[in-house]
């Protein structure tokens, strides 16, 4: 699937960079504006290194730009004529007509159909399923909708979305009870929504633990379901995906139970397989909507990397600067931009930097005249992040709507439809982790007609930096499939405890969990949970299922960080994981930009206490991961090399943190710390080379460390599509301490583990062997995101990416050479 | 709650699967001992000898439209007690108002002050045993697998007959008795008037009603209903550490347990008794809600009698 066609590609080495652009001026009107804007912003004079043969080159630091050109509107009509409160609330909000694929998605809803709509972001997909839902609840006043969405702001916003047509016609608002239900739902609001709504938001989580195990409270809700919504169904991928896609099986079975059968309508963002996706969740055919009918203006993609930082310093300059810079221009001309970051600290890091700039008015032209407008302009701008407290972040989305804001600086929380309205330009801080998560950031700009920007900026990682020299594998690749196996045995297992816990499990269920339930389910019952009577198994243990059962990899608890100095007044939220790299002892929390000193972590509480202190510098944190093997299960050789399976306990804490000058990067101080350390119990398999192996690299020239490097990460790479998992649902590392030499050691990101691991162990030679010719056919000569390079994978990323830099994608010589002599070439 | 023996038999199945595709690599037999474990508990049958609740407890079988159930029937006085005072007092609180100038009226004025005294000789609650008699009572508590989301197995039941107070247990055997319980349970209750429980409006009546809507049954229980845990805990709360009802046992009935089963435990003694059938060892549940019913019987009188006190 492609994304664009008849592009005009534009090289590096083709600019005249000593072009100036006329300052001031307003909102570019043609992409070329916008290509002027950032050449304005490329260094004028130098030569300067680039590439790994060192040839000089005479350029800058705009390295690509790609020219998506503009799309028409594709409008349809429905088939059918909708109520007349309907269609007036729809004219009143300014819809006139609807685009082809809202069109054609709310047509085969109406007919009875399963569907997933699959365009690209901001192209107005909720419209298609809210449509069809919102006639069924004027037609038939008993009929109820759920709705699912990954977190609790995006049900929040799509509830706010509801109401907006209730606003708009009075037959609606009689029609509509809506509410959300999730973990902050008081007891009597619960009580209502069970009683009485018709619209019910709530998220996988709530649904698994809080609703179906509890089915006799909501029968009314059951007996009455006709469609069930499933939004960004892109995130329910890996393990996740899994678990939710049995979730949503143990939901058919008790609406079956109260007699209803609803239809499945699910959004998603642009992946390669949304009707496998949408099929292996919804467990049903489902017909999929792709062809996007909204309008698009002409876009300009543009690849910006930071210069290098000095002939003698390694290294370039800094990316937030960069993105600073970059951002301050567009916000000068009145273009609505965003900015996306990889971390909080570096979505902190870039609005502190934006704003100093704005705010102490440094510009060179317009005198005081231009340090007023500058001033203006930094109460334009604001940061965004998933931990700020739910007012606030509604006052940041209210504001950008209404477009009082012009610029946000986000981590990907944005990512997610949250209803912003448009925006001009999206400023992407490094490459987020998927072609399709950088097509969605990039989507966030673009308006009906008007031009848009996309830029992203590098940073000094060796993913970025190839994608900086190889901008065409980037723009041929395409979107990456999302996979889920939601017949993995030990998912089944835990879904159907639960599932019988509901309702007696029967020979029926082995149509909806699939062939492998009925084994598993006598194996649950051999060990005593289960009971069969008269053909039917029945939960028999003490236990509640579901409240041991996690959806996700990782915990959802919530610190909280307070003001100490007022009242502990609660400043933001952070999720446990992050909390060690983000809040740690004497760490500098910044939040809005400003500066904020941590007295205090209570772990116990999960509380975090900070107090405003002015400083000029900020803290990096320094993580540990160490694996430490519990148990072997089982070892076997393989040539030269021992392969074996087991236990093992995978933690990660901080250990130290660095004083970083803001701006200038300086290092200013080194202190370790002592916390407690995450834990997380599973599976691991590894791969020990003999001595020999290693050898026989080193006397060729290149280094086995690196090759051991490679062959992880190709590894990582090829796993999944045996296991059918995510690539993040699995961790490597290499370590010495465990076995006594170096050994890869491959792990299944979830606790007890997923039989990932015991999988890749039973077929490490196939692995091995199918990761020679993944390196031996990739065209890249020594090395790629493709083969031996991997972005950075880790459960949190609570840092600054600028101080990282500078290491090399693994040497594809060296894991050839390895990989040969393992294989007995 | 996946344990590791599950795990294992999983890993089995899997590896089992593996090789029926002819994959070509075979993990050998490791060394380690976990697999020589399994094979040895495989080996050793389990034995536990089977017996039904029918055989250690009299009753029998009652057929509903869902099938039979266990009741289990007994009398007061099987329990070493006389009825005659209880029957009397509960006869009594049927009795109408007292009048102006009445004996009762009279020791109305020695109590502390008006609207206490009212409170006490004639609570509002009275009003339902007037209206419907003392033998149009039905008494009720529960035993089930959990607080919420969890099967019912044990109804309690009492009622004054002519002479005796007749104590009814209905038993699911096993979790597909569930709807023949609530059944029998439903016709019951027809043939009385009202309810009286102990907490019964917080949890024996809702989880019955959600029970039933589990099994796509009517509600059983569609009676006025009396839980004297508030009465109590509106006469008590100041005097007694808790209004918990063994403590009301001790310190207004004067009685206490030896050795009653924890509440906590009760769910998984029914468990084991629908895998394993050892009937013996679910007799303290049948006794500890026999206990429950009557104590809640025996609470009644002095709940609306002004010159009870806690000891």
């Amino acid at each position: 699937m492609t994304v664009h066609d008849n592009t005009v590609v534009r090289g590096p080495g083709l600019f005249d960079s000593t072009e100036r652009t006329k300052r001031g001026g307003g909102v570019p009107r043609t992409v070329d504006e916008y290509e002027s804007l950032l050449l304005a912003l490329t260094s004028r004079d130098r030569s300067f290194v680039d590439g790994p043969r060192g040839r000089a080159r005479r350029g800058n630091e705009l390295v690509h730009v790609e020219r998506i050109p503009a799309r028409p509107a594709i409008h349809a009509d429905l088939a059918e004529p909708l109520p007349a409160a309907l269609a007036t609330a729809l004219e009143q909000m300014g819809i006139e007509r609807l685009y082809s694929h809202q069109a054609a998605a709310a047509d085969l809803a109406r007919a009875g159909e399963n569907v997933a709509v699959a365009t690209g972001t901001a192209s107005g997909k909720s419209l298609a399923y809210h449509i069809p839902i919102l006639e069924r609840l004027l037609l038939e006043p008993t009929a109820v909708a759920l709705y699912l969405f990954p977190t609790k702001a995006l049900a929040q916003d799509q509830l706010r979305g509801l109401h907006r047509f209730a606003e708009y016609s009075p037959a609606l608002a009689r029609a509509l009870a809506a509410g959300t239900y999730d973990g902050d739902t008081p007891g009597e609001a619960r009580r209502r929504l069970r009683e009485r709504a018709n619209a019910i938001l709530t998220n996988p989580d709530m649904l698994h633990q809080g609703i179906l195990p509890y089915h006799a409270r909501w029968s009314r809700v059951f007996s009455n379901l006709r469609f069930v919504v499933i939004d960004e169904m892109h995130m329910y991928r890996g393990i996740f995906g899994s678990h939710v896609a049995n979730v949503l099986r143990r939901l058919r079975r008790i609406a079956q139970h109260y007699g209803s059968d609803p239809r499945f309508l699910l959004t998603s963002a642009t992946i390669r397989n949304p009707g496998e996706l949408a099929e292996s969740l919804a467990g049903q055919p489902v017909r999929v909507v792709d062809e996007d009918g909204a309008p698009r203006g002409p876009k300009l993609f543009a690849f910006w990397n930071p210069k290098h930082a000095g002939p003698e310093t390694p290294g370039r300059s800094s990316t937030s600067i960069e993105a600073e810079r970059i951002l301050v221009s567009l916000m000068r001309r009145n273009v609505a931009s965003i900015a996306f970051t990889r971390s909080r600290v570096a979505a902190e890091l870039i609005y502190r930097y934006t704003r100093e700039q704005l705010g102490e008015g440094r510009r060179r032209e317009g005198g005081a005249a231009g340090e007023r407008a500058d001033r203006g302009l930094a109460d334009r701008l604001s940061p965004y992040r998933g931990g700020y407290l739910p007012e606030e972040r509604r006052a940041i989305e209210r504001r950008l709507f209404d477009g009082d804001l012009l610029g946000v600086i986000s981590t990907n929380a944005l990512e997610l439809g949250i209803d912003v309205g448009s925006l001009d330009a999206a400023v992407l801080v490094g490459f987020p982790n998927t072609i399709a998560s950088t097509w969605q950031q990039a989507g966030r700009a673009g308006r009906t007609r008007a031009p848009s920007l996309a830029v992203v900026v590098a940073y000094d990682d060796p993913v970025d930096q190839y994608l900086m020299r190889h901008p065409e594998y980037f723009f041929a690749q395409s979107p990456e499939s999302a996979v889920i196996d939601p017949e993995n045995p030990y998912v089944l297992a835990a879904h159907l405890s639960c599932a019988s816990h509901e309702l007696p499990l029967s020979c029926h269920d082995d149509e909806l969990f699939g062939p492998r339930a009925a084994a598993i389910a006598k194996i649950l019952e051999d060990e005593g949970t289960m009971k069969s009577l008269d053909g039917l198994r029945y939960w028999s243990s003490g236990d509640y299922p579901a409240g041991k059962v996690s959806l996700r990899t990782i915990s959802d608890d919530t610190y909280t960080i307070v003001d100490a100095k007022r009242e502990n007044a609660v400043l933001a939220t952070v999720d446990s994981i992050s909390a060690p790299e983000l809040v740690y002892p004497e760490a500098i929390y910044l939040h809005e930009g400003d500066t904020y000193f941590v007295r205090e972590l209570d772990l116990q509480q999960k509380i975090a206490y900070v107090e405003p202190r002015d400083v000029d510098y900020y803290t990096q944190p320094v993580l540990d991961t160490r694996l430490k093997l519990l148990e072997s299960r089982g070892t076997r050789r393989w040539g030269e090399c021992e392969v074996g399976l087991g236990a093992a306990n995978v933690s990660w804490a901080t250990v130290a943190f660095k004083k970083i000058r803001f701006r200038s990067l300086d290092a200013i101080g080194y202190h370790p710390l002592d916390l407690p350390r995450l834990n997380l119990e599973t599976v691991t398999f590894w791969i020990r080379p003999e001595e020999a192996v290693r050898n026989a690299v080193r006397v060729q020239g290149l280094n086995p460390s690196e090759g051991m490097s490679g062959l992880r990460n190709l590894l990582i790479t090829l796993l999944p599509l045996h296991v059918m998992c995510d690539r993040p649902d699995l961790g490597g590392i290499l370590d010495s301490a465990n076995l006594g030499e170096q050994a890869i050691f491959l792990y299944d990101r979830y606790p007890g583990g997923l039989g990932y691991a015991e999988r890749g162990q039973a077929i490490a030679e196939e692995l091995v062997a199918s990761a020679l010719r993944l390196l031996e056919d990739c065209p890249c000569e020594i090395g790629c995101p493709s083969c031996v390079g991997l972005p950075i994978l880790r459960p949190a990323q609570q840092q600054d990416y600028d101080l990282n830099g500078g290491w090399p994608i693994p040497n594809k010589a060296a894991t050839a050479a390895l990989v040969r002599r393992m294989l007995g070439a | 709650m996946i344990t590791k023996a599950m795990r294992e038999r999983i890993g089995d199945l899997l590896r089992e699967e593996a090789g029926a595709e002819g994959a070509r690599v075979k993990v050998p037999p490791s060394q380690n001992g976990w697999k020589a474990a399994r094979a040895a508990r495989a080996a050793t049958p389990r034995h536990f000898v089977s017996t039904g609740i029918e055989e250690i407890l009299p009753g029998g079988l009652v057929e509903t439209e869902h099938g039979p159930v266990f009741v289990h029937e007994r009398l007061y006085t099987d329990l070493g007690e006389r009825p005659a005072p209880l029957l009397r007092k509960l006869a009594a609180l049927s009795a109408p108002a007292p009048e102006r100038g009445s004996r009762a009226a009279r020791r109305l004025r020695r109590a502390r002050d008006l609207p206490d005294a009212v409170a006490l000789a004639d609570p509002p609650e009275r009003g339902l045993f007037r209206r419907f008699g003392h033998q149009r009572i039905l008494y009720l508590d529960i035993e089930t697998c959990g607080l919420s989301a969890a099967p019912v197995f044990l109804v309690g039941l009492c009622h004054v007959g002519e002479r005796n107070l007749v104590l009814r247990q209905l038993f699911a055997r096993d979790y597909a008795e569930e709807r023949a319980l609530l059944a029998e349970l439903a016709r019951i209750a027809q043939g009385f008037d009202f309810l009286v429980t102990f907490n019964g409006k917080s949890f024996d009546v809702p989880f019955l009603r959600d029970r039933a809507i589990h099994h796509r049954m009517p509600p059983p229980l569609d009676l006025p209903h009396l839980d004297q845990l508030w009465m109590a805990r509106r006469r008590w709360k100041e005097s007694l550490p808790n209004c918990r009802l063994t403590t009301l046992e001790w310190h207004v009935l004067r009685r206490r347990r030896a050795g009653d089963v924890g509440g906590a435990e009760i769910p998984e003694l029914y468990h084991d008794y629908v895998k394993r059938g050892e009937a013996h060892r679910l007799l303290p549940v049948f006794h500890h809600n026999l206990l429950d019913v009557v104590a809640m019987v025996e609470l009644t009188p002095p709940l609306f009698d002004p010159d009870v006190g806690v000891y």
